[in-house]
């Protein structure tokens, strides 16, 4: 690859690749010209652009493992190979999918192209709940791409990968092979460890800042300080051995090889040693795992990497923990507390009270359901005291009184043994023996006037008054409880929480004072077998210094040692500068794409590659910052990778807005053309991050709601592209997607005024 | 009422007898008696068996439930459990039916009477709470429903 020469992407063209029917074609418009632009739906295929040039170039595809649906509802992987076209296709026969991109380097064009063959038998299908048709797919072991169930794919020459070139003088594209194997050629042209760096997607953009490796990678690759290193490997191995010259140089060579070797983290071929120590992980669910380098500075790299990592991971938890702190604290508590009190109280008055209304219940409903009888009786009393029959007490009275005077109450005389006093005598005596009927007069009264003609009252006072009470105090009963609860869960469930991240706080806190005593632990082991190292060279010197053919070796030593010096030097200053720029010019990219750049104060990488984000206190950011902040920094920092070796790579873009808000779209879309001056732009966006206008923020009143399409149009032209989809409803996964040359317009007519992308065709 | 009333003779049941017969005669009359009695879904928790007697007494009577003797059998109530307003509701039983206040001056035969009431009421109230059981309600509105059951008949 040679510094300075600008590659740039001209046309791919998409065969029957996953979503894609057909033969989908785009060319790409140059710098001069403006961006690319392709405009499509979620789920409809943008990050299958992105896969199809990885695919073509390097057999991977790394962007959006799992498609969505248009209604952001997962389904199955979609095929490599097309399920419109190989459902269409007759059994036994052969299906072909390719992607041929066109790559300009220099006056150079590459056709790169890469096909794959398979003979279709019986397609494996399922029927779903839905009643929509999917195909079965399988995972070839060799590449990892998925195959459709019933297919065979095909080997070579069949299924193949190849390279030809037109250079200026050529009339035609011509075969490749004499320069080297296609995949050399493609190293050449686009080495596969910078794709990261030029096909980006958002979810790249977002994670970028969690990988310190990352940052080194993009400088060293792309300024290629890479073949500087390499070339010092080469020095190295090209210097001559101080083996085999004498038994005690050679034990003394074994041992110093042996210290370099731990220092490296690598056996005696050169394989990387790894310890069963995993890496930390973010996420555990997402992240693959990856073990700690045995020893040395790898193993140094790893654990400060970590160390970020952990920190980063430890601020979170603090932030979360604070703000679930602040939410709930002593108000919620005496709010319960307050509450379960008067439910308590409430409890007792409403037990008090259900327990009188039962009692009235059972003790008095037998009166209340006796009503009639109780008249009843009650009037039978009144008739026979109406009738003079009660009480008999008055019947023994009235005969006293009329013995005592001597008379009948009809006039005539009482004489003693008189038929009439006899007979007076007899009703008396009757009356005497019904004394106990006499109580019933007083039971009438006693019921008539508190029961019968106070029925209404008395029943009011049973059941009503007591029913009443009862009620209401259980229906506040029922809604204070509801509360009671409700606070008791708010309580128990941030106490649980808050818990959880306590924690998980200790966890982290353990964690990173471990990996610090590591670190401190390697950093000394790692100097002192640096001084072993440089001692048992003094040694060795002396010892070759003794024997003619090693003096000569030794002299030769030196004079490769001093060009290695000079390497080493020369690659420090390189690498010292170039991350200077890329610090300069990623700050000053950044600044200008956030809201409120005054938020922070400097950017520094170090020479460990590692970033400081000071705030105006000084305070270090780097680890807190948004999703939207980071997403922003990484499109800084990748348009400023390519500022100083002047090295120009297309930019395939995918998403950049998806996760971020209304002020910083505006950013993008205001200064992405002015920071990319000379790059080739692709992008895949949807109509949020492209058509519609900006969303309002009421932190940020002045920015405009234009939408990114207007604001690119004022400072560059764009070639629209339009993926659309065709709905089919009776198949899952056999992908109905087209691209068309598309052109932007501003629609007044439709339910909505403002900006779409259509078919130009 | 005190226990100084309780304790009171009175004017015209001086010959109360000294137990009445719920129907001890059956295992399973004193098992539902106890059920109703100890239970947390009847509404008789807490109550005294003379409660229930009384109320199942009122209920057969106000819905016209054939009276049922029960056997004889020793023991029962005890008569001293029956102050004066339960003598009262059980004359209120007696005397309506026969139509003569004799009845009720007669402890005996309106203990008698009662007994019938009360043990063809209580089996019937027993079957319609556990019918209501059924239903989920809470005690205090399956008494209600009893209650109300036995004024909407008494008002036909």
């Amino acid at each position: 690859m040679k510094i300075s020469e600008q590659i740039r992407f001209l046309k791919i063209k998409i065969q029957n690749f996953r979503q894609y029917y057909g033969v989908n074609e785009i060319d790409f418009v140059d710098r001069n010209t403006g961006f690319t632009i392709i405009f499509g739906k979620n789920g409809e295929g943008k990050s299958n652009i992105l896969n199809a040039i990885n695919w073509c170039l390097y057999e991977t595809e790394p962007h959006g493992v799992k498609e969505s649906s248009s209604s952001g509802e997962e389904v199955e992987k979609m095929p490599i190979i097309n399920g419109r076209y190989i459902k269409e296709l007759k059994n036994e026969t052969k299906a072909e999918i390719s992607v041929d991109l066109w790559i300009q380097k220099g006056e150079t064009t590459y056709i790169i192209s890469r096909k794959l063959s398979a003979i279709k038998h019986t397609l494996e299908t399922k029927t779903l709940s839905s009643g929509q048709e999917q195909i079965l797919i399988f995972i070839e072991e060799k590449t990892g791409i998925p195959i459709p169930k019933g297919c065979e794919v095909l080997g070579k020459p069949h299924s193949n990968f190849q390279v030809r070139a037109k250079g200026p003088s050529d009339s035609d594209p011509q075969p490749t092979e004499k320069d080297g194997t296609p995949e050399q050629i493609v190293s050449e042209i686009l080495p596969k460890e910078l794709s990261k760096f030029y096909l980006l997607d958002g979810d790249f953009l977002e994670k970028f800042w969690e990988d310190r490796r990352n940052i080194q990678e993009g400088i060293e690759l792309i300024s290629q300080l890479n073949l500087l290193t390499a070339s010092q490997d080469y020095i190295k191995n090209a210097m001559p051995s101080t083996m085999n010259i004498g038994k005690e140089s050679d034990t003394i060579s074994l041992e110093i090889k042996e210290l370099e070797n731990i220092n490296n983290s690598v056996d005696n071929n050169g394989t990387p040693l790894f310890s069963q120590d995993e890496r930390f992980k973010i996420n555990p669910d997402e992240e693959k795992t990856r073990f700690v380098h045995l020893s040395g500075k790898p193993r140094l790299n790893d654990l400060k990497e970590d160390r970020i990592k952990i920190t980063k991971n430890y601020q979170n938890i603090k932030k979360e923990l604070l703000q679930i702190g602040g939410s709930t604290d002593e108000s919620i508590k005496k709010e319960y507390d307050e509450n379960s009190a008067a439910l308590d109280e409430l409890e007792e008055n409403l037990e008090t009270a259900q327990a009188k209304l039962m009692k009235n219940y059972v003790i008095d409903g037998p009166q209340y359901i006796l009503k009639q009888a109780i008249e009843k009786t009650v009037g039978i009393i009144n008739e026979r005291i109406e009738l003079g029959d009660l009480p008999n007490k008055n019947k023994k009275i009235l005969g006293e009184y009329l013995l005592k005077k001597g008379f009948c109450i009809c006039g005539e005389p009482l004489e003693p043994g008189h038929k009439r006093t006899e007979i007076l005598n007899e009703f008396m005596k009757i009356a005497l023996g019904k004394e106990n009927l006499d109580g019933f007069q007083e039971l009438g009264w006693k019921y008539q006037n508190d029961f019968i003609k106070n029925f209404e009252n008395w029943e009011k006072e049973k059941f009503g008054v007591p029913l009443d009470e009862y009620s209401k105090l259980d229906d506040k009963y029922e809604s204070l409880t509801l509360k009671v609860s409700s606070l008791q869960k708010q309580l128990g469930n941030t106490g649980k929480r808050a818990q959880e991240l306590s924690d998980l706080m200790d966890y982290h806190s353990q964690k990173i004072e471990s990996v610090a005593t590591w670190i401190a632990k390697l950093e000394i082991e790692i100097k002192q077998n640096n001084n072993e190292m440089g001692k048992k060279n003094i040694g060795l010197q002396t010892i070759l210094a003794k024997n003619t053919r090693a003096t000569r070796i030794a002299y030769q030593r030196t004079i490769w040692e001093n060009a290695m010096k000079k390497f080493e030097s020369v690659y420090d200053k390189l690498k010292n500068d170039i991350r200077n720029d890329v610090q300069e010019k990623t700050w000053s990219n950044w600044k200008s794409l956030l809201s409120n750049d005054s938020e922070f104060s400097s950017l520094a990488i170090d020479e460990e590659y590692n970033v400081s984000i000071l705030d105006k206190h000084s305070f270090n950011k780097s680890l807190n910052l948004s999703a939207g902040q980071s997403l922003l920094l990484t499109l800084a920092f990748v348009a400023a990778i390519r500022e100083p070796t002047g090295f120009g790579f297309p930019l395939v873009i995918d998403s950049p807005a998806g996760k971020i808000d209304g002020p910083n779209t505006h950013n993008i879309g205001d200064n992405l053309p002015d920071f990319l001056p000379d790059a080739q732009v692709i992008m895949l966006v949807t109509s949020k991050e492209y058509t519609d206008f900006i969303s309002p923020d009421p932190d940020y009143p002045n920015i405009p709601k234009t939408p990114v399409c207007e604001l690119f149009q004022k400072k560059i032209n764009v070639q629209h592209y339009r993926i659309s989809k065709e709905k089919d409803e009776t198949n899952l996964n056999v992908g109905n997607s087209k691209i068309e040359k598309g052109k932007l317009i501003f629609n007044d007519a439709v339910n909505h005024e403002g900006y779409m992308v259509i078919s130009d065709e | 009422m005190s226990d100084q009333e309780k304790q009171k003779p009175l004017d015209f049941f001086f010959d109360f007898p000294a137990f009445v017969n719920y129907g001890q005669h059956s295992k399973d009359i004193t098992k539902q008696y106890y059920e109703l009695k100890n239970e947390s879904w009847s509404p008789f928790l807490g109550h005294r068996f003379v409660d229930i007697f009384l109320f199942c007494m009122a209920y057969a009577y106000v819905r016209g439930i054939e009276p049922e003797s029960p056997k004889s059998a020793s023991n029962g109530i005890g008569g001293n459990a029956f102050d004066q307003k339960m003598f009262d509701y059980m004359r209120f039983v007696s005397i309506s039916q026969t139509g003569e206040l004799e009845t009720g001056a007669d402890a005996k035969k309106t203990v008698r009477i009662c007994e019938g009431y009360a043990y063809a009421g209580f089996k019937k109230v027993y079957q319609r709470l556990q019918t209501l059981n059924s239903e989920k309600l809470t005690p205090e509105k399956k008494i209600k429903v009893l209650i109300d059951e036995s004024r909407n008949k008494s008002k036909k």
